[in-house]
């Protein structure tokens, strides 16, 4: 019994630190791994509720017990040591009890292997620079995971149509590649969020109402998006105040949910209207999700141009619609796809050169579908 | 040599050539919808029009635009020219003015157009979407 704890505590303890580790940034610059952290134990913030849904606390607790173990040499377990083993195998089995993610953690950290030019923003003080390379771990990216799951929940439950969880991580592979310090006055975020975007869902007639939605919500699943919908309703979050829409605890939560309520805005208002009797004609076609989840991802950039696609392509059956939206749609001046092509660029390169085997192959053969759980 | 050339073989040739002919027919009327369609939007939002005036010749304007963009999507078929796809996008733009054309022009509709221009906001068609920001901006004064 003693033999196969010392196994396991060494065993766990080498995948902490495996998962403690900077997959992209400077181990010194641990700033957003800190606010994680600090935010995880404020009862104000967000991140403490998805910190209790998801387990995420009991596994810091498992995490910082396996780390003391294994800090003597060659984990060699002491006697007085047992009761911290026992406990971190009971925290073991109440991450068991979690839901589950939403994505493979894994396709979140290739997506994380991909560079930006843009400067990084450090908060609270604002300050930004492409000095600046702030560490990303293994748990950073799978507390992103738990937020995007946390909120996906929390948007299916209240009735929300928005991008599912697969096209979700295309999305975030693009923009920022889920280094969530990326800003710069047009872009900020881990969803490279516009002024514009931002004010689209503070409007009485675009997105305010599921803010609102989410605010007067009762069901468990909302209870982190509902601190961020209560607290934005009282007073508007300013684009300008970048840290926002970055500060882990507060900021980068936002800027997810209002990724999420982003999208379930162009679809409501703008997409659904528009291929009302296309979605009715196809309504059994097996692509028909594809070209709704492809319409809602081209959404995310300028209005004018989504809609013009949807016109034009509205005109072919679901596969063929779906291939087209993949393809150069020129007009005069530039192209209607161009968004979507870069999409579907970034995730080639990511499934060829940063996805590691099983998930290599399995994504080869399924496409994004093999990221999700 | 006499034989090289039979009459099956000239057939064909007559027919991709008519067929050479018919398309290159067809994209010059499509060309010519389009630069005529350009035209008349062009004209419309570089003229001196007055509140009063506006949903009476927006309106006209907009059934122009969308009879020749429907006379387009005939004339290119089943494929996906430039031209099309050029005027599926101006149709999509001129949405803001259409909004401030369905209603009175008051401070909700003039927020809302507004709002639907910045949504539009595109580097590559700036020229177009600064003289609709203008021509609400005077509209909504």
């Amino acid at each position: 019994m003693k033999t196969l704890l010392v196994l396991s505590a060494t065993l766990f303890a080498t995948q902490l630190s495996f998962a403690n580790q900077c997959i992209s940034g400077d181990p010194k610059s641990t700033e957003l791994l800190d606010q994680m952290k600090a935010a995880s134990k404020n009862t104000e913030s967000p991140a403490f509720h998805i910190f209790q849904a998801y387990k995420k606390s009991e596994k810091a607790e498992g995490q910082s017990l396996a780390t003391g173990v294994c800090e003597s040499e060659d984990c060699k377990v002491k006697a007085d040591q047992l009761d911290d083993l026992k406990k971190l195998a009971a925290a073991n089995d109440n991450i068991l009890g979690a839901p589950n993610l939403l994505l493979k953690t894994d396709c979140l950290v290739a997506g994380s292997k991909f560079k930006a030019s843009s400067s990084q923003i450090s908060c609270p003080s604002g300050k930004r620079s492409k000095n600046f390379n702030f560490c990303i771990n293994r748990d950073f990216l799978e507390y992103q995971n738990s937020i995007i799951s946390s909120f996906m929940s929390c948007a299916a439950k209240s009735g929300i149509k928005t991008l599912d969880a697969a096209h979700l991580m295309k999305m975030y592979t693009l923009e920022s590649g889920f280094r969530p310090n990326y800003a710069y006055p047009g872009g900020v975020g881990i969803g490279q969020l516009t002024p514009i975007f931002v004010k689209d869902i503070h409007q009485a007639h675009r997105g305010q109402k599921y803010l609102k939605k989410i605010a007067s919500s009762d069901s468990a699943e909302c209870k982190a998006a509902k601190v961020i919908s209560e607290k934005d309703l009282k007073k508007q979050p300013r684009h300008s105040d970048n840290c926002s829409f970055v500060s882990v605890g507060d900021g980068l939560e936002r800027n997810i949910l209002y990724s999420i309520l982003g999208t379930a805005t162009a679809w409501e208002k703008n997409i659904e209207p528009k291929l009302r009797k296309y979605f009715s004609k196809y309504k059994d076609h097996p692509q028909l999700e594809e070209v709704k989840n492809l319409a809602l991802l081209n959404s995310y950039g300028p209005t004018g141009h989504a809609m013009a696609l949807l016109e034009r392509l509205s005109k072919y059956p679901p596969d063929r619609f779906a291939q087209a939206m993949k393809r150069p749609q020129a007009t005069e001046r530039a192209d209607l796809t161009k968004y979507i092509q870069r999409i579907e660029a970034r995730q080639s390169a990511m499934a060829k050169t940063m996805l590691l085997e099983p998930l290599k192959s399995q994504y080869a053969k399924d496409g994004v579908k093999a990221c999700v759980n | 040599m006499r034989k090289l050339i039979t009459v099956p073989q000239v057939f064909i040739i007559g027919l991709i050539c008519s067929s050479v002919a018919l398309a290159a027919a067809g994209d010059l009327q499509l060309r010519k919808v389009y630069n005529d369609l350009q035209a008349s939007k062009t004209a419309f939002l570089n003229s001196e029009i007055i509140k009063q005036d506006f949903i009476q010749k927006f309106k006209i304007l907009d059934a122009e635009i969308k009879a020749r963009y429907a006379q387009i999507q005939i004339l290119e078929g089943d494929g996906l020219s430039i031209e099309g796809n050029q005027t599926a996008l101006d149709v999509e733009l001129l949405e803001p003015l259409r909004i401030l054309s369905r209603n009175s022009i008051n401070k909700n509709s003039c927020n809302e157009a507004q709002h639907q221009n910045q949504l539009n906001a595109s580097p590559d068609e700036i020229a177009q979407l600064k003289l609709i920001e203008n021509l609400i901006t005077k509209l909504c004064q």
